[in-house]
């Protein structure tokens, strides 16, 4: 079994896009987001990009549980690395339905049956001064020179209210 | 690019936040470019094959 055929369109936020069983298309952006590390490590900077997935479906479409969806997300996350292994993704769940830890499940789920190995995640619970929690995930290669600086970063803002 | 340097927790929950509400809005405008319609009805022409 393998993931949907997808096609890459480019553009500032390097823009994915397939299409799924049910007929639901996916866009699959990875936006430049120096501003997250260029405090503490500007030289860095821009290799972080933020990990946004959308779908959009006819409203009579029923959603599924369909396996192929996240093989696919795993093809898209692989080919993004591939046009540059230093990069670092930064993957945050929606909160407006208070469902983000069943989102990040999802994720979750999906890393770990479809990676190949040749990944790096990092799970962090983002705690503001409200004591709101926000799961996030850090995703980069295993062979990314600067692994540790850019998970060293990170960590930085993350504990910076704790 | 400078004022928008992340400094603590609650501006990155913040900042990310607000940039994937952003983006999501900004992916409902994708359908309308061209080079995207043809890319999804190829696509959807490939998958009902």
């Amino acid at each position: 079994m393998s993931g949907y055929e997808f096609v890459f369109l480019g553009g500032i936020n390097s823009t994915y896009l397939f299409q799924a069983k049910s007929g639901a298309y996916y866009f699959l952006d990875f936006k430049p987001s120096p501003y997250l590390i260029e405090k503490i490590n500007p030289e860095l900077s821009s290799l972080v990009f933020e990990f946004v997935l959308g779908m959009f479906q006819d409203e009579h479409l029923k959603s599924s549980n369909d396996e192929k969806i996240g093989m696919t997300v795993a093809d898209i996350m692989t080919d993004f690395f591939v046009q540059n292994n230093q990069n670092v993704v930064i993957y945050i769940c929606e909160t407006k339905d208070n469902r983000q830890e069943a989102r990040m499940r999802k994720f979750d789920a999906w890393f770990h049956r479809y990676h190949d190995k040749s990944f790096v995640k990092l799970d962090e619970v983002l705690v503001d001064t409200k004591q709101n929690r926000f799961p996030i995930s850090i995703l980069l290669k295993n062979t990314n020179p600067y692994r540790l600086e850019l998970i060293d970063a990170f960590m930085s803002i993350a504990k910076m209210n704790k | 690019m400078s004022s928008l340097r992340i400094k603590n927790t609650d501006e990155m929950v913040a900042y990310l936040l607000k940039s994937k509400k952003e983006t999501l809005e900004q992916m409902k405008s994708y359908a309308l470019r061209e080079d995207v319609q043809k890319a999804m009805k190829l696509l959807d022409d490939r998958n009902k094959k």
